[in-house]
């Protein structure tokens, strides 16, 4: 268990995909640690990343500001962010306001998984054609 | 939620320091389980105040940690009042215009949510001015107990 204020940010890799766990309190204090998190991955080339809510305890705005920051370039460059996992309480921050409207947000980390796969096999199938 | 064996008095102040938001939040928490706000309700209490407060920070302390944010919670008839004054220059809040939300991930913005979520959360905001007689300015939150 975190203490108390802290965030955490581990990342995994799995094929073209870059998975981001995060834990602890996303406000405006810990939400540049996450910022940066994000950017390095993305400059590290990676464009389909799915974060995984299920150790997030808390979230304010300045959280949902840094999904707001990297989603258009993402998407410009055929990429995208996908957020899994969510807490019913995590959850209601983002409804509240009407972020569903502009991101995937799955139940289950396998399900965005999924979606990244079937997009990236209509790619390959696509250049082949 | 984690429920808090602490004691608060009715009143906390915070150094303008994003650092504080966490003892912010507590402080919240505790009070509005005491007087009886359900988890959900509470939470939307605690999101509320750490917006106003992060908007301070932000904008009116501009991270000045020698201002200070002070915070005052009541309670009248079903009402719970949270009073959140500081003395950096006047910044008020609640002049900002609702956001349209369909225009504002059409275009990717970023920024300016904290006020929409304090109006979709609590049932009223005021804002005083600091003047001759009251050096500090007062943001009033207010949320009915149903």
């Amino acid at each position: 268990m975190l203490e108390h204020s802290k965030f955490e940010v581990n990342f995994r890799y799995e094929n073209e995909l870059v998975f981001l766990d995060i834990a602890g309190f996303l406000d405006a204090h810990t939400a540049p640690d996450f910022e940066n998190a994000l950017k390095n991955a993305i400059l590290d080339g990676n464009k389909r990343i799915i974060v995984n809510f299920k150790r997030l305890d808390y979230i304010s705005s300045a959280g949902l500001g840094v999904f707001m920051a990297f989603i258009e370039d993402l998407r410009k460059d055929n990429g995208d962010i996908k957020l899994a996992e969510m807490s019913d309480k995590v959850f209601s921050v983002f409804d509240l306001l009407g972020f569903p409207m502009l991101f995937d947000i799955d139940s289950d980390e396998r399900i965005s998984r999924e979606k990244f796969m079937m997009k990236i096999l209509n790619e390959n199938v696509n250049k082949k054609i | 939620m984690k429920t808090s064996t602490k004691k608060y008095n009715k009143s906390l102040c915070a150094e303008g320091n994003s650092k504080e938001l966490e003892k912010i939040r507590d402080f919240i928490q505790f009070w509005s389980l005491y007087f009886g706000f359900n988890e959900v309700d509470t939470n939307k209490i605690i999101l509320a105040v750490d917006e106003v407060c992060t908007n301070l920070i932000n904008h009116a302390i501009k991270l000045d940690k020698s201002k200070e944010i002070c915070i005052e919670v009541e309670h009248k008839k079903n009402d719970f009042i949270i009073s959140i004054s500081d003395d950096a220059s006047p910044f008020d809040l609640t002049t900002k215009n609702n956001i349209d939300m369909s225009e504002y991930f059409a275009n990717f913005r970023r920024g300016g949510l904290g006020i929409q979520i304090v109006r979709h959360v609590m049932d009223e905001i005021s804002y005083s001015p600091s003047d001759k007689s009251n050096p500090r300015n007062i943001l009033q939150l207010r949320k009915h107990l149903v």
